[in-house]
């Protein structure tokens, strides 16, 4: 069991502590291998550690106030006097696992802690007598494409669209006014001939083929108007398939039960479940694909944004099969997933499970420790290019005001709760005091480092761009269309706005704020969201950063603390939001910014 | 499931889109059984999710006006005398027995004229804003 975090700032704090860092490090030569590297000669009881570790350990990672994503990055430099490892160099390091640990060189390795669990980026040298690996987090796994396959990877679509390499979307949530792309011409619109089974008959004994077919409707129907429909097969002693030919006025069969079935002219009895019609195959019109997925719904369908009935929902597959020839644009509203897994955690944790060749897991993610109102806001991106994991992602984390971050180490908190690095949502916020906060105060804090490193600007009003039109659509509307529906169908975005008059005019501001860009759906939930970042900014914030004893190693961005000292009116104690952390594992020192 | 976005939540519950005969039924019969005059609605192959059922107006107009009104009467003030109203999703059946006999008769010799209009709800509870008119002309067996 590593040790807790009471233990380790005791050993720390200890003057006779044989410090020592241990690293587990993957790479490919030949097959996938694991090299075990440290700062002193140590034996984990099967393996031997070569303590070619030098200078110091550090990694540094912060939030930024826009929350533009960041992959944090850091050292580890390894001694290579007279080039005994420039093996090193032939092999491959990149994005294989990293696990550093830390400990006495008395303690088993399971009583190591954990401090950092990511990636290598790539193994350099800069001199003839060292080597350095360039370490990053596990965000880093999400930095590529979500999207790569194209309509030429899509198999059994006949009369395929020309533009082979356009890239197949990707829908995440709701979205409101898509384009949808063709992906097949189809064989012509509902026009028919058409055919069916049907089933349920008592017995197919004396039906032949080519006799004719008439029934009175049910819940489903031969067919529409009139036709002459004829016996094409007797599949077995309960059902048939039947033929209706194409004309003026003649519509599709539709699957359900009928009744008053006569072949020849003699009614035929129903089996015990009824006499159905089914598996309805005929012409169809062009195909349209929303999404290289499935769908949850797809809304509504729209011609020049007028509602239009479609032929086949085709939900498991992404797209729908258009009903009638069209008039203009054809557009939608689609949902990728029910409406209760359209909340920004949930979509985040849908792209990073299912997209990308490194996946994660549930056991990887911690995303729901923020604010209760925030976990619920409904969201929906939808992707049409080449944009990475990490971008759809954090685009969707910013929506709500949160930054995306992957925790690099793991915590005993002593009372046998050990967290392990995981992917999490670290919320922009109004610090505010709660109880058990870590305080950072004077006597923790080396003598002289504390510094005020950033003034932000009030911001006296918030203004949110939500619900995106992703096809804007300002002229050759259907004409039954209200006119109030041209501004629903023109504008891209809908905004929302939060201010405080009496700031605008301390301040001598404007009042003209730039919209920020969120992918939110609803009206309340973006005007909430606006009102919470008005609340975090219309007061005056500073950074303010400090360098602090080892006591400190293990507070996390995001963490809310006390901040107290004699200097910048935090006499009295103020709370704050962990903004930035940097770590030195080998001096244990540990530079926090925090805001207040 | 209703859309979550409030884009087609604004579409959908606060501007009526019913606006033209598009989305009202196709055609209607009607004809009398026994007592009751049965309107039956033709609709198109699919209805639009949106739309929820119709509504359906009988007006007794009484002798002397035979055939369909040529305007649109749904706004006619309400005359429970000579008026009846049913919601339905395909028939709407009005039992003439439930109007008065009296000062205008149910069926007469010459013919009393009934006029019946039809218009689709949303389901936000907005009415097209035009109504399929038909009438029916009631005339005793002469002799």
């Amino acid at each position: 069991m590593p040790k807790t975090v009471q233990q380790i700032r005791d050993w720390l704090d200890s003057p006779n502590n044989l410090k020592c860092i241990l690293a587990d490090i993957g790479y490919y030569s030949g097959s996938e291998q694991t090299m075990r590297l440290s700062t002193r000669g140590y034996y984990d009881g099967s393996n031997e550690y070569i303590p070619i570790i030098i200078g110091g350990v550090s990694f540094a990672e912060s939030l930024s106030a826009d929350l533009t994503v960041s992959i944090s990055y850091g050292t580890l430099e390894l001694e290579n006097t007279g080039g005994t490892y420039d093996n090193f160099l032939t092999y491959i390091w990149k994005r294989r696992p990293i696990n550093l640990y830390i400990g006495d060189v008395s303690w088993p390795k399971s009583d190591f802690t954990l401090i950092f669990s990511g990636l290598v980026e790539n193994l350099v040298s800069s001199g003839e007598s060292n080597l350095q690996l360039t370490l990053v987090d596990k965000l880093e796994q999400l930095n590529e494409s979500i999207t790569t396959r194209t309509l030429k990877d899509l198999v059994g679509y006949t009369a395929q669209n020309t533009q082979e390499e356009k890239l197949l979307p990707v829908l995440f949530g709701e979205v409101f006014n898509l384009s949808p792309i063709l992906v097949d011409n189809g064989t012509g619109f509902d026009t028919g001939p058409w055919s069916a089974s049907i089933t349920g008959i008592q017995t197919t004994s004396g039906i032949e083929i080519g006799q004719s077919v008439t029934a009175t409707a049910g819940a489903g129907r031969l067919y529409g108007g009139t036709a002459s429909a004829t016996v094409a097969s007797i599949v077995d002693g309960s059902t048939i398939t039947y033929n209706v030919p194409s004309g003026a006025g003649i519509t599709r069969p539709i699957p359900g039960i009928i009744t008053n079935l006569t072949i020849n002219g003699v009614v035929r009895a129903a089996g015990a479940t009824g006499i159905k019609v089914s598996a309805v195959t005929g012409t169809g019109g062009p195909i349209y694909k929303i999404t290289d997925g499935s769908l949850d719904e797809i809304v509504e369908v729209r011609d020049k944004a007028a509602p239009i009935v479609i032929l086949n929902n085709r939900s498991s597959d992404g797209e729908f099969t258009l009903k009638y020839n069209t008039f203009g644009t054809i557009t939608c509203t689609a949902r990728s997933r029910t409406a209760t897994n359209c909340t920004v955690p949930n979509l985040i944790s849908y792209i990073v499970k299912n997209y990308g060749k490194n996946t994660l897991t549930d056991n990887d993610l911690d995303l729901t420790n923020i604010d209760a109102s925030r976990l619920a806001y409904k969201a929906g991106i939808y992707v049409t290019d080449r944009t990475n994991i990490l971008e759809v992602c954090n685009q969707l984390a910013r929506s709500i005001n949160c930054g995306l971050y992957y925790s690099l180490f793991t915590v005993n908190s002593g009372t046998g709760q050990i967290s392990t690095g995981k992917l999490r949502l670290i919320e922009l916020k109004v610090p505010t005091s709660s109880v058990g906060a870590i305080e950072l105060n004077d006597s923790l804090m080396i003598e002289g480092s504390l510094q005020v490193t950033e003034s932000f600007s009030v911001k006296p009003s918030v203004k949110l761009a939500y619900c995106k039109n992703y096809t804007q659509q300002a002229q050759d509307l259907a004409l039954a269309l209200h006119s109030d529906h041209g501004t629903v169908f023109k504008d891209e975005y809908w905004y929302v706005e939060s201010k405080d008059s009496a700031v605008v005019d301390i301040y001598k501001d404007t009042g003209i704020v730039q919209e920020e860009i969120t992918h939110l759906l609803v009206t309340s939930e973006a005007q909430a969201e606006a009102d919470k970042r008005l609340e975090l900014w219309k007061t005056p914030r500073q950074l303010i950063t400090a360098t602090y004893l080892p006591h400190l190693m293990f507070v996390q961005l995001g963490d809310v603390v006390t901040l107290t000292s004699n200097r910048f009116g935090l006499s009295s104690g103020k709370p704050g939001l962990v903004y930035s952390i940097s770590r030195d594992w080998i001096t244990g020192l540990v530079e926090i910014g925090v805001l207040v | 499931m209703a859309a979550i976005n409030s884009r087609d939540l604004f579409i959908q519950t606060i501007v009526p889109r019913l606006l033209s005969q598009t989305y009202t039924a196709n055609d209607l019969s009607i004809k009398l059984e026994i007592t009751s005059v049965v309107v039956t609605l033709v609709l198109p192959e699919e209805l639009p999710k949106y739309i929820k059922n119709f509504v359906v107006k009988l007006w007794r107009t009484g002798e002397g006006s035979p055939g369909t009104s040529a305007t649109d009467w749904w706004n006619q003030a309400w005359d429970s005398n000579n008026m009846l109203s049913v919601t339905t999703l395909s028939t709407a059946r009005f039992d003439l027995l439930n109007l008065p006999n009296s000062p205008t008769k149910r069926v007469s010799e010459s013919g009393i004229n009934y006029q019946i209009a039809c218009r689709a709800v949303d389901t936000s509870d907005n009415f097209s804003s035009k109504s399929m008119l038909g009438s029916i002309l009631l005339k005793t067996i002469s002799a």
